[in-house]
């Protein structure tokens, strides 16, 4: 048991919550999302993104399309749908109660 | 020096240094190679590339000249290796997994035991073939080629099959992957790469199977030029084609090892990343190399290629018209059903059974046919997957139903020959004036008129024979025989013998006593049809007509017109299954010939009788 293995799970279990919740603010493409999560403090390695985008998106909770860019190819703008919009409310409810959990029990430790 | 090359990167230009170039080549090909086991793995690359194209592109802006090898290795480290993503994103959870990685070998965990059971994920038609090739651990080709081989040898792999179906229970888990699988190599092919194919699987040189698959015709051609074949030929002529038909088999059925994953697995190593990358690499190297031969071996390859082609097409040849000859048979069996479908009343007791019978026959002869069609149209158009399963399973249950309904009603058909039945009726007779009895036929045509006596009775009654129409329902059946025997006294009596069968005695007797025979007596002809008829709605069950004609001694008959049907015995017996019709003839005596009966039988009369006949016959 090392450390960085429960480090990189405890990332992954988290990884498509937050890249949803980033999706759900607004239309995004790719690199906005690194953009973004380099902005929060949680950075990753750029090429876990684009597996966890496609297959997000064969699983129909997310859909796509392409728009024109000034520099350079156009780009994919990923969006929501409605069943992403369920499968996120599941995910929000399920990161809430285990926040909550996991807060009261580190809490609890320090006392 | 280093050359700087411009590349595409996903729409964009960007100049790159060559070493770099190849680092991104393979960094790509990893890249690839690893998600080419995903759905959309193609695509996950692809917005990959656009992303390292973004990347390499805000270099650029920043006043760097071209792309180096260092900044390719800033990028690999800003995107990850695909061992990192697999770390960092790899899929865990069974819920979904792409059709890719089901495939990888999957550790099980121990002590489980393993039940035989049909696979749900390795199916072509019922997947009882994949949960065999589970169960002993082997490739399900395998499984599935033998089957069919048993299938066409016996019939009895069929009903193996349809029985598991039903018996075994569906394994939903992802059953534990078969870690070798049976390809086609196409890196080392001579033909087909089959036989490279089965090399690699059962890791041997290529060299054994295909000595294997070559040595009748070798041993042909050898045997040929020093003219001994004789010996050896039955062994060779045997030999060739069933070597052949089972390449064949093989190449049609089995998958080229295209991708570097199947390559692997046809070899039985594991498929990971690592083992990837190594495989790409020898690949590649594999690919610069052309293979070399020398002068006399090309052109013996040259030889043997155009040889086995030669061959190949024959088989192939062979094969369609084998296809077609069992459409034909078919069309054959379908077609024969439709022309005895009018006289389906002679053979099904009641309107039931009948519309079972037609059903069950449809069934058999349509569900094979679809089948066929559907077979072949996948194999035309490559398609591997099977359609729809409840299609599949409709059609087998639908067969299945076809072939016992048939079997029942056969069976229950069968039965219905049980209990013979005979009665014997003695018939009034005017004693003929002269002491000459006349036998005449009586001439009927199809509409059961009595027609005028045709003399030119040979061409008439060959159109005649065995069960035919009387009117829409009523069957004519000439299942009659006619003996002439001593009288006990000094009169000419007709006795007529009716008989049929039945699943009782009771039913037989009704079937007998039902038979009409409308003969007709005419001062001293007696005139008799050459057949008798079912009433309405009776199925024929072995009735039979026997007329016999007591002749006292010294006393003259003679027969005009009477066509085989009197002197034929015909014998229908069911009897464990088996149907069974025998005819034979026997030859009492001849047409428009005088006889007169003797205490040993009838003899033949002289000629002065014989003109007295004339004048007596109008």
């Amino acid at each position: 048991m090392n450390t960085e293995n429960t480090t990189s799970q405890m990332r992954k279990g988290v990884l498509e919550f937050c890249i949803l919740s980033i999706i759900r603010r607004s239309e995004v493409y790719p690199s906005d999302i690194i953009d973004q999560m380099k902005a929060a403090g949680l950075s990753i390695l750029e090429g876990t993104l684009y597996p966890l985008l496609t297959r997000l998106k064969n699983a129909e909770l997310l859909s796509y399309r392409w728009e024109e860019s000034v520099s350079g190819p156009p780009r994919k703008y990923f969006s929501l749908t409605e069943k992403g919009e369920t499968f996120y409310q599941e995910l929000q409810q399920t990161w809430t109660q285990l926040a909550d959990a996991v807060n009261l029990l580190t809490r609890e430790k320090d006392h | 020096m280093n050359k700087i090359i411009n590349i595409n990167l996903a729409g964009r230009l960007i100049p790159i240094d060559e070493s770099a170039y190849d680092q991104l080549r393979d960094y790509l090909n990893r890249l690839k190679l690893f998600f080419s086991r995903e759905e959309g793995g193609d695509e996950i690359v692809r917005d990959m590339e656009d992303r390292m194209g973004e990347l390499f592109q805000d270099k650029l802006k920043k006043g760097v000249p071209c792309i180096m090898a260092e900044d390719i290795a800033e990028m690999i480290g800003v995107m990850g290796s695909p061992e990192q993503i697999e770390n960092e994103a790899g899929e865990e959870e069974p819920a979904r997994p792409a059709p890719g990685t089901a495939r990888q070998e999957q550790t099980f965990a121990g002590g489980k035991t393993k039940h035989l059971s049909r696979s749900k994920r390795d199916h072509m038609i019922g997947g009882v073939c994949g949960g065999m090739a589970s169960y002993f651990n082997i490739d399900p080709t395998i499984v599935r080629i033998a089957l069919v081989l048993i299938t066409l040898a016996w019939g009895a792999g069929l009903v193996v099959y349809l029985l598991l179906w039903a018996l075994l229970p569906v394994n939903d888990l992802d059953t534990p992957a078969v870690k070798r699988r049976l390809y086609r190599n196409p890196k080392q092919k001579i033909v087909g790469g089959v036989c490279s194919g089965i090399a690699a699987y059962a890791n041997i040189d290529p060299i054994i199977p295909r000595i294997i698959f070559a040595a009748p015709l070798l041993g042909m051609i050898f045997f040929g030029i020093i003219d001994q074949g004789i010996f050896f030929f039955p062994v060779l002529t045997g030999g060739l084609p069933t070597l052949a038909l089972l390449y064949f088999i093989l190449w049609a059925s089995l998958p080229e090892a295209t991708t570097v994953a199947e390559k692997l697995e046809m070899r039985g190593e594991k498929v990971d990343v690592l083992s990837l990358s190594q495989a790409i690499k020898g690949a590649e190297n594999e690919k610069d190399q052309p293979r070399k031969r020398s002068g006399i071996a090309q052109i013996f390859v040259v030889l043997v290629k155009i040889f086995v082609f030669f061959v190949l097409g024959t088989v192939l040849l062979t094969l369609a018209g084998v296809i077609v000859a069992v459409l034909a048979a078919l069309l054959g069996f379908a077609t024969t059903s439709f022309f005895v479908f009018p006289f389906s009343g002679l053979i099904t007791e009641n309107i039931n059974h009948r519309y079972l019978l037609w059903t069950c026959v449809i069934l058999t002869l349509i569900v094979p046919f679809i089948s066929i069609i559907r077979v072949l149209v996948r194999i035309i158009s490559g398609r591997k997957k099977p359609g729809s399963k409840w299609l599949n399973a409709a059609l087998a249950g639908l067969f299945i139903f076809g072939v016992f309904g048939l079997f029942w009603v056969g069976s229950s058909i069968a039965s219905d020959f049980k209990t013979p039945y005979t009665k014997t009726f003695n018939m009034p007779l005017s004693q003929p004036n002269n002491d000459t009895l006349i036998i005449r036929q009586m001439i009927i045509d199809d509409g059961g008129v009595v027609g005028d006596h045709d003399w030119d009775h040979d061409g008439w009654n060959n159109d005649h024979d065995g069960l035919r129409f009387r009117d829409d329902s009523t069957f004519a059946v000439s299942n009659l025989n006619l003996h002439f025997t001593n009288s006990p006294d000094s009169n000419f009596h007709l006795l007529i013998q009716k008989s049929a069968q039945g699943r009782n005695s009771r039913r037989a007797q009704q079937r007998a006593e039902a038979l009409e025979f409308n003969y007709r007596q005419e001062g001293n002809v007696l005139l008799l049809p050459h057949d008798f008829t079912l009433p309405k709605q009776q199925p024929f069950r072995g009735q039979k007509l026997g007329i016999e004609v007591q002749v006292p001694v010294g006393k003259v008959f003679r027969t005009e017109g009477l066509d085989d049907n009197f002197y034929t015995n015909r014998i229908f017996r069911v009897r464990g299954g088996n149907f069974s019709y025998e005819s034979s003839d026997y030859d009492a005596w001849d047409n428009d010939k005088y006889y007169r009966m003797t205490a040993e039988g009838p003899r033949s009369s002289s000629d002065k009788d014989n003109n007295k006949a004339d004048s007596t016959a109008g």
